[in-house]
């Protein structure tokens, strides 16, 4: 999916309510070359309206065992709904994807497909 | 024997299932249906449970059944519990196609901060997710 969104000259940026340095820690860990956001305080999430309040999260050790992360004591904690935000130059949202389970990340065909509609007269802005 | 069999053998499936599950989570390769996961660990509950049983009605309950039966059972119902729960809420989304993006300021994992007008004249997937892994 890089490449075709590099294609479409497409950044990918993410946030979430990590701090700065468990961003910096995954961003590490898993080679990821994105921007990544920390919210800790969940300002951004909140003011874009995608706070699951009752969502389950895993106190993880920042040590994981052949990068499978050694999951400990469940919580309920505040995070964002996973939700995606096509954005063109103008600043104008041209597409929006929310899950409705929390496990999963956008599909990657439904984004490659709605980038290809938004931008499909030029390739590269 | 055979209570200490069910006991191990559901141990052994559960962690298992666990293991190849969280492996996909960082990356966000999980099964959006995962049948083979919630089979296996119905059927880990169910021996782990069954050698429980067993252990009790044995006449001498053993501790090297106990333990791993009882693990078993809380790290099945757990993960059975946890994707019963995978669906989310609606949510109060506060944009909709056809809008400009809210101005927002943050920070970078780099520590730097950020602002939304850094994005101006770029094409941007701004992705929302759980973080926590």
């Amino acid at each position: 999916m890089k490449s075709e969104l590099a294609e479409y000259g497409v950044s990918v940026i993410g946030l979430s309510k990590d701090t700065v340095e468990d961003a910096a820690f995954q961003k590490q860990r898993d080679k990821l070359t994105m921007t990544l956001l920390a919210d800790p305080q969940l300002d951004v999430i909140k003011q874009y309206g995608v706070e699951h309040h009752k969502g389950i999260e895993f106190s993880t050790v920042r040590f994981s065992l052949f990068g499978i992360p050694l999951a400990l004591f469940p919580s309920v904690k505040t995070m964002a709904i996973p939700t995606s935000l096509l954005v063109d130059e103008q600043g104008v949202v041209r597409w929006i994807d929310q899950a409705d389970d929390y496990r999963l990340r956008s599909n990657e065909q439904r984004v490659i497909s709605a980038v290809k509609e938004a931008f499909a007269k030029q390739q590269a802005a | 024997m055979t209570a200490l069999a069910l006991a191990v053998g559901a141990l052994v499936a559960t962690l298992a299932v666990w293991v190849v599950y969280m492996a996909g989570v960082p990356k966000g390769n999980v099964p959006e249906r995962p049948t083979g996961s919630v089979l296996i660990q119905i059927g880990g509950l169910g021996a782990a449970v069954a050698g429980l049983v067993l252990t009790f009605t044995g006449g001498s309950p053993s501790a090297a059944v106990i333990a791993p039966a009882s693990f078993a059972v809380m790290m099945s119902a757990l993960f059975l519990f946890l994707l019963s729960q995978r669906r989310t809420p609606v949510g109060n989304l506060q944009i909709k196609v056809g809008d400009r993006l809210l101005p927002f300021a943050s920070h970078s994992s780099d520590g730097s901060p950020f602002q939304s007008d850094e994005l101006a004249d770029r094409r941007v997937l701004l992705k929302f997710f759980r973080g926590g892994w």
